[in-house]
């Protein structure tokens, strides 16, 4: 477990680093577009999160954990 | 290591109007090369959307509009149909760049006539007005019924001036600002990041100042009678024409707006007039800075 | 990252309409953190139904499998010029059987009981959350309560994010606990545990890195320990540890394509866990825009685990094993799904439809499932 969080921590790092170029805010427009958003649609989220919780073994990996339910 | 930024300011004549650019560069060369993209962009769109000119992209959509047809439009006319769309949506109607054809029926000079048009007259001109009479679905503008004509003249010289500061910012000039006749776009303070400050005048006597207003970032735009008003019977009106009757608007004679974006600026202080004694509200609910000078002289100062 | 406040549905509309002009851009305005502008009110009702467990795997049972409709309600809102909140609300009911056991036929197969009766239960969650924002960030909170005949979650969390003076780079992080109740139906009639406790405890931290104008990238990792009652209490001889310890990693990238006038998302997660369940997702979705009112949204998701350590296929009676589990979702296998979502906005409305359409391959157990899933909602923004 401690391997993976240090390769990943490194890869991560590894992958914030690459070619970032300093946007000033009034280029930001099509960065802020609805559709751009992490997360573009809650409640769309929320239900396939919670399908996929019930039918598949992983979990987590979109932020903070919304509590449980009998269906796993 | 950059240079000390210098001021200058250039001048030149667009759009029937006296426009400039204060701008900080490191030389009168340099201001010069950075400012020519934008007399450019202003010349380019002066000719593809003057009333003027008989070769303009406007004047071709007005030859199909005269004559009931349709027209295939190119991406950038598109959008400004659709923002004029949206100006007629957000005015409940009363916005509408096919209103351009009733100044047939009155004669807007510094004179100004003073006799009324009769009915007839006006009945047959707002017969081939309104936005709904168009089918607009990009790219094909069709004119459903024959004598119709558009107007871009109340959208375009702010686009310009969004334009002209984009321009300017892509070459990295972060300390300009662009006034094309009144329509003002900064792409950021003065170069000491003081703001810069704009004069607005007084619409009965446009030489003297009403009020300063300090700009460190957006835009400002205004929309009323300067130039152009007439009198009639004592009461005084503007060019601004109520697209549903035909008449000349009352209640406010001049509006001023700031926004981020001068082509917003400019259409809210629009949609304000076009509200009469409604203005204030109308800009009180957008939540931006403004300045309203009724007909009677009252001034409501928000900047 | 949000982009200065507006205030009035008519700026919105102007705004919004004066920035899709070319040349003409969003404001020069300093990025800073301000709530939503706008109050949003959402409905989703879903139709979730699995295939049949295939005739030739039955053993016993009937091969129905889950038929759920699940109904979504949404509200979130600024409150003054700081802070926002939300209310989730969704209800489920739920019909249909599941797998009960397996056995290994006298041919090699494996086939799978199916618990008897049609099962018909309902699901209810609410939860609300708060959010304060600040300068360079933002602070949240936020509960949650779900609720079923025979399981109970109370849970809580806490989040913030903060953006580094370089205004392109956000950290993110935060905790979440939960504290459920379990309590089996017919538990003394099927000699199951009466009442049992979970407790479910997880933390994640993450950076989000602007790239250029076009291209955004989110990275982060979690961890969650889980503790107590973790078994399945309505499988046969189901024995599971008393915890699990969770890891993933995520990334997340989104592109913007202004020619195609397309959002493109890619998402990766790697997991593992102290189960042995190891897996691999990865997801891509495209948001193209035809004209300004409608979006279609076609997306693909390919998902990968392997089994954890204690997995049989065949249901162990015996118990020859300490710990042991027949349930299908702890067995190897891999899931391909693809979608299909379509945005039409009507005025202040937007009507959503969606679709998808799951499958699972390479699973020892037969009683693996496939779904499909159809929803319509509406959002309306006011």
């Amino acid at each position: 477990m401690h391997r993976n969080l240090r390769i990943s921590l490194l890869l991560s790092a590894l992958a914030v680093m690459t070619a970032c170029q300093f946007v000033p805010a009034y280029q930001r427009g099509d960065l802020a577009r609805p559709e751009m958003a992490f997360d573009a649609d809650p409640l769309g989220s929320k239900l396939n999160q919670h399908i996929y919780f019930s039918k598949e073994a992983s979990t987590g990996g979109n932020g903070v954990a919304a509590g449980g339910c009998g269906c796993n | 290591m950059t240079l000390p930024l210098d001021f200058y300011e250039l001048d030149f004549q667009a759009m029937g109007t006296a426009c400039s650019i204060s701008i900080y560069a490191e030389s009168s060369d340099g201001a010069r090369e950075k400012c020519e993209p934008v007399f450019t962009d202003v010349a380019r769109l002066e000719a593809k959307y003057s009333r003027y000119l008989s070769d303009s992209f406007l004047s071709l959509i007005n030859l199909a509009a005269k004559q009931g047809r349709s027209i295939e439009v190119d991406d950038e006319t598109a959008s400004l149909l659709d923002y004029a769309q949206t100006c007629h949506a957000e005015s409940k109607g009363m916005f509408d760049i096919t209103s351009g054809l009733l100044r047939r029926a009155w004669n807007f000079q510094p004179e100004g006539q003073t006799a009324v048009p009769d009915a007839a007259s006006l009945e047959t001109l707002l017969e081939r007005v309104g936005w709904q009479k168009l089918d607009w679905h990009a790219p094909k503008l069709a004119f459903t019924i024959p004598g119709m004509e558009l107007d871009f003249g109340g959208i375009v010289k702010e686009y310009a001036a969004d334009r002209a500061a984009t321009l300017l910012r892509e070459q990295g000039v972060a300390h300009a600002l662009v006034n094309l006749g009144g329509d003002i776009c900064v792409t950021g303070p003065q170069a000491d990041d003081r703001p810069w400050r704009v004069a607005i005048s007084d619409p009965s006597s446009p030489t003297q100042e009403l009020r300063i207003v300090e700009v460190s970032q957006g835009a400002l735009a205004s929309s009323g009678s300067y130039a152009r008003c007439i009198e009639i019977e004592g009461i005084r009106y503007g060019h601004l024409l109520n697209p549903r009757t035909g008449f000349p608007l009352t209640g406010t004679l001049a509006a001023t707006v700031v926004a981020d974006q001068c082509i917003v600026a400019g259409s809210l202080a629009t949609i304000a007039l076009l509200n009469e004694a409604g203005a204030a509200r109308f800009l009180k609910d957008a939540g931006l800075p403004f300045l309203l000078v009724s007909s009677d002289g009252d001034i409501d100062d928000r900047l | 990252m949000q982009l200065g406040g507006m205030k009035s549905k008519t700026l919105m509309a102007l705004s919004a309409s004066a920035v899709a002009l070319p040349g003409v851009l969003v404001s020069t305005s300093a990025v800073s953190d301000t709530p939503p502008t706008a109050k949003i009110i959402s409905y989703r009702a879903s139709s979730y139904k699995e295939d049949a467990l295939a005739s030739e795997a039955l053993l016993a049972g009937s091969p129905e499998r889950y038929d759920i409709e699940i109904h979504q309600l949404r509200y979130s809102s600024p409150i003054g010029e700081k802070y926002s909140i939300s209310l989730d609300s969704s209800y489920e009911s739920m019909s249909g059987a599941s797998p009960w056991y397996t056995v290994k036929s006298a041919n090699g197969d494996t086939k799978v009981a199916m618990s008897g009766a049609s099962i018909y239960e309902k699901r209810r969650d609410v939860t609300a959350s708060v959010k304060r924002y600040y300068d360079r960030g933002n602070f949240g909170a936020s509960f949650t309560i779900s609720d079923e005949n025979d399981y109970r979650s109370n849970s809580a969390s806490v989040d913030g994010s903060f953006t580094l003076a370089n205004d392109s780079t956000t950290l993110s992080a935060g905790i979440a606990h939960s504290d459920d109740d379990i309590n089996p139906t017919d538990a003394a009639f099927f000699n199951r545990i009466l009442s049992a406790n979970k407790s479910t405890t997880s933390a994640f931290v993450s950076v989000t890195q602007i790239l250029n104008q076009f291209s955004i990238i989110q990275t982060g990792v979690s961890s969650t320990r889980a503790g107590g009652y973790l078994t399945a209490p309505y499988k046969l001889s189901d024995h599971r540890p008393e915890e699990r310890n969770q890891f993933t990693w995520t990334t997340s990238w989104r592109r913007y394509f202004r020619e195609q006038r397309s959002a493109f998302h890619a998402n990766y997660r790697f997991y593992d866990d102290d189960f042995g369940v190891r897996s691999h997702t990865i997801d891509f979705a495209l948001h193209k825009s035809f004209s300004r009112l409608i979006t279609l949204v076609p997306n693909v998701r390919y998902y990968q685990q392997q089994a954890a350590h204690f997995f049989t296929p065949a249901t162990d009676f015996a118990r020859t094993m300490e710990f042991n589990s027949s349930d299908y979702r702890l067995s190897k296998y891999d899931a391909l799904s693809a979608g299909l979502k379509f945005n039409i906005q009507l005025g202040d409305y937007t009507l959503v439809l969606s679709g998808e359409r799951y499958r699972t391959s390479g699973s020892s157990n037969p009683a693996v499932i496939d779904f499909t899933r159809l929803s319509a909602g509406i959002d309306y923004t006011f």
